[in-house]
């Protein structure tokens, strides 16, 4: 009977018959550690439309690798397979690449190669918000790439860290061929995606052997696969079993905020939310604190602002404190035009927190004498009434998987950003955005190349949102990531997406 | 068995499929979510253009009013070809075939644990009615109704995975990941089974040919296993065949708690992403096989009960 060995097979052999040849002398992988590890994530990455990477998303990748990243407290863009990179003209950048580099097939990392890589992804699949397109990048040596933004863009640099920008060998999309610390042993659709250490990785060399990411949908199975050794490490473990699994000896859990946050979009078009007072009563009657303490088992932070204070120009400290004051919230409906019309809250049911927090608005806003309806609508059908503007406050959970948290700003405030130009529009102006003057801002946000004058015009859009109540803040969140406490590392990155894996490794 | 009554039940089952597919189809056409945004806005990160959306619905023609979908879905159909996924560009049949072998293990594990459980506790308490026995089945086949699949999923888990180490807490590779689906999804099964079989069993027990073969000395297991079950066994069969049917709604809940990748997850996943050849796909391939299944059902009562003519005169 023929049989075929997998890769897998062949490596663990290979392994095993190096450890028995040298038993009794030195210890074969002392320095480099090996055995294999499980990841859980909570979607398959061998699910959905990723014929570019190979029929892997690129997202937790291993096995692709950006050209920056953002350091692990989301403070500052670092190189990563460009070394430097500086700016031409208004709309010109040159980035320098590393020499050492390798693609898993054993060909050199190239700048031509880097601009196929990129050129075929914009064409694919053209990303409004990166303002590049699949024209915009030149090999001028085989060091030196050039991109060409389709206009003035100081976030260049932080968006090019988006795990989709993730490098391809442009010879092949049937296999992920990526420069990363491991590369992949197994593709198949809907089934765990296995990986191996890369011998010739540029960088430090993985502890692991072997690495597998299972995608486990369910938050309690993958807590109890935890807990059960089934796997080694989750992301997206449910807050509620974190006191339970801080206390079992074999597991460790830790906790790490994200840039993102959870908030209640305030329609300004649709009655009674079209009056400011009203919105502004609405803001003074939450109590984020409680919230985050009871709903979200104080994991998380109590939010005062669309952005939390880790992402570099956010103004969380300079934002107005709105309370809890229920008081106050009392006089402001007064002073409204409030006449007792329902507030509708829309919820996905994807989000079950969101809809305790719904629910918890519900009863603070009863107490300042305004009625509202809490509305939950599947992940089919939420975006599409949100456009219809039947909502007058929408939970959302937004935040950056990139470097730069630019585009959020565009995303959810400017007249022609995604969340804004596709919606509903009343006086030209979507839902959420508050005029020409508020678009000014975004967009010398948006063109500065110095982070100084970014920062300002962000802090006065992110103010005048404020003032204006265009948003109810509600929590700043954090992650939860176990793994058995014979695992060491890796350390935990602010974007979860971005966990460096090579130093994770038996004790 | 009359080769014009299966004829007629194929003509019946193809007519009642084609009504399945059109009144799906009309369904998520009019429920509100457009495939193009949640398609295009998962592939970028953002809401998509409105250009971006008018190529995607072109491209998918999804521009076309939705009875005229609906026919070029059916020309293909005709054709063999099932359309492909938004989402995983790979053709739905492709994924059926991935998704198909999954689910019927399922189905046939729960099956398996639900006959294994109704069918001793079904006959001890027929036999001994209010007995103990019976009062233990009566209680087992409430909580088998009562508790949700979810939760009874997670009980086995921290029961035989977490404390006792048994089994696996997902998965779908080996036989052992298996096992505790399969409980879970077959002890709602059993209970209904239970039920019944107590229920039609204790009717045939006080039956004149089952005094006849007592007062002929049978043994008493001969005359339960042999005469009555065999009588009892007819309702319980009509009862399975149309359980298995519906087992794909009690699969989807299965396979999430275990991690089963199987076709009720993927008819949950397309219907919530408006991935309509998917849905098309599934609930196409769900009514053929609930078909069959009572088909094949209604055929076996002849194999069980020679005197039922299938398909016979009525008169």
């Amino acid at each position: 009977m023929q049989q075929t060995l997998s890769r897998r097979q062949l490596l663990g052999g290979v392994a095993g018959g190096a450890v028995a040849m040298t038993a009794g002398c030195q210890s074969i992988g002392a320095e480099t550690g090996g055995g294999s590890k499980t990841v859980a994530l909570s979607q398959s990455l061998t699910s959905g439309d990723w014929s570019m990477y190979g029929g892997a998303a690129p997202y937790y990748s291993p096995m692709h690798e950006t050209l920056t990243a953002s350091s692990h407290n989301f403070s500052e863009i670092e190189p990563w397979l460009a070394t430097e990179w500086e700016t031409v003209d208004d709309t010109t950048w040159e980035f320098r690449l590393r020499d050492d580099v390798t693609f898993h097939n054993g060909e050199d990392f190239t700048a031509d190669a880097v601009a196929q890589s990129l050129s075929a992804l914009l064409a694919d699949r053209p990303l409004g918000w990166a303002k590049v397109t699949d024209e915009s990048f030149t090999a001028l040596d085989d060091r030196t790439l050039q991109i060409e933004t389709v206009a003035r863009f100081g976030a260049l640099a932080g968006t090019l860290s988006h795990p989709l920008f993730g490098i391809q060998h442009p010879s092949s999309y049937e296999r992920p061929i990526g420069t990363g610390p491991f590369e992949a042993e197994a593709v198949d659709a809907d089934s765990p995606l296995e990986t191996v250490r890369f011998r010739d990785y540029w960088g430090d060399e993985p502890q692991l052997e072997e690495l597998t990411f299972e995608g486990i949908s369910d938050p309690t199975t993958r807590s109890t696969s935890l807990q059960s050794g089934d796997i080694d490490a989750s992301f997206e473990i449910p807050r509620q079993d974190y006191e339970l699994l801080s206390a079992n000896e074999d597991i460790q859990v830790r906790t790490k905020r994200e840039p993102r946050a959870g908030s209640a979009m305030v329609n300004l078009y649709n009655s009674p939310t079209d009056d400011a007072d009203l919105r502004r009563a609405l803001n003074y009657a939450v109590d984020q604190q409680a919230i985050v303490e009871s709903i979200l088992s104080g994991i998380g932070a109590p939010a005062k602002g669309p952005y939390p204070p880790m992402i570099p120009w956010s103004a969380h400290d300079d934002l107005p404190a709105y309370g809890p004051n229920l008081e106050r919230a009392r006089e402001l409906v007064e002073q409204s035009a409030y006449d007792g019309e329902d507030v509708a809250l829309h919820v996905s049911s994807d989000t079950p927190h969101m809809q305790l927090i719904a629910t918890r608005m519900q009863e603070r806003f009863a107490e300042i004498g305004v009625s509202s309806t809490v509305r939950q609508f599947g992940r089919g059908s939420f975006y599409t009434t949100e456009q219809k503007a039947n909502s007058n406050l929408t939970l959302i959970e937004l935040g950056s998987i990139n470097g730069a948290a630019d585009y959020l700003v565009r995303l959810q405030f400017h007249s022609e950003g995604g969340d804004n130009a596709a919606l509903h529009e009343s006086e030209g102006t979507g839902l959420y955005n508050l005029g020409p003057d508020v678009d000014d801002l975004i967009e010398t946000g948006d063109r500065a190349l110095d982070e100084e004058t970014k920062h300002e015009a962000y802090r006065e859009v992110q103010q005048r949102v404020m003032e204006e109540g265009v948003l109810v803040p509600i929590y700043y969140k954090e992650y939860v990531f176990g793994q058995r406490a014979n695992t060491t590392g890796p350390q935990m990155h602010a974007v979860p997406h971005m966990t460096r894996w090579t130093e994770f490794a038996n004790e | 068995m009359h080769w014009q009554y299966l004829f007629r039940r194929l003509t019946l089952t193809a007519v009642t499929l084609v009504l399945v597919s059109a009144v799906t189809y009309s369904l998520i056409g009019i429920a509100p979510g457009d495939p193009a945004e949640l398609v295009l806005q998962k592939q970028l990160g953002q809401s998509p253009t409105t250009e971006q959306i008018e190529t995607f619905r072109a491209k998918h023609g999804l521009d076309e009013p939705i009875h005229w979908q609906y026919l070029h879905w059916f020309g293909d159909l005709l054709k063999g070809d099932l359309g492909q996924s938004y989402y995983h560009e790979r053709s739905v049949s492709e994924l059926l075939m991935d998704r198909l072998p999954v689910t019927v293990k399922l189905a046939a594990g729960g099956l398996a644990v639900s006959l294994a459980v109704s069918l001793p506790t079904g006959i001890l308490s027929a036999r001994r009615p209010q007995g103990l026995a019976d009062h233990l089945s009566q209680t087992i086949a409430l909580l088998g109704v009562a508790m949700p699949n979810f939760w009874l999923g997670y009980l086995l888990i921290f029961a035989f995975s977490l404390k006792l180490g048994l089994t696996p807490v997902y998965g779908s590779g080996t036989l052992a990941h298996l096992v505790l689906p399969s409980i879970t999804l077959g002890t709602g099964l059993a209970a209904v089974q239970t039920r019944l079989l107590r229920a039609t069993l204790q009717d045939t027990l006080g039956a004149e040919f089952v005094t006849a073969a007592r007062t002929r000395g049978l043994r008493e297991w001969l005359v339960v296993g042999k005469h009555a079950l065999r009588n009892a066994l007819l309702p319980l069969l009509t009862v399975v065949g149309l359980q298995l049917g519906f087992v794909l709604n009690g699969a989807v809940v299965v396979e999430v708690v275990f991690q089963r990748p199987g076709l009720g997850t993927l008819l949950v996943d397309a219907i919530f992403d408006r991935n309509y050849p998917v849905v098309q796909g599934v609930t196409l391939l769900a009514g053929v096989l609930f078909v069959s299944v009572n088909t094949v059902t209604d055929l076996a009562y002849g194999l069980i009960d020679p005197r039922i003519d299938v398909g016979g005169d009525p008169a």
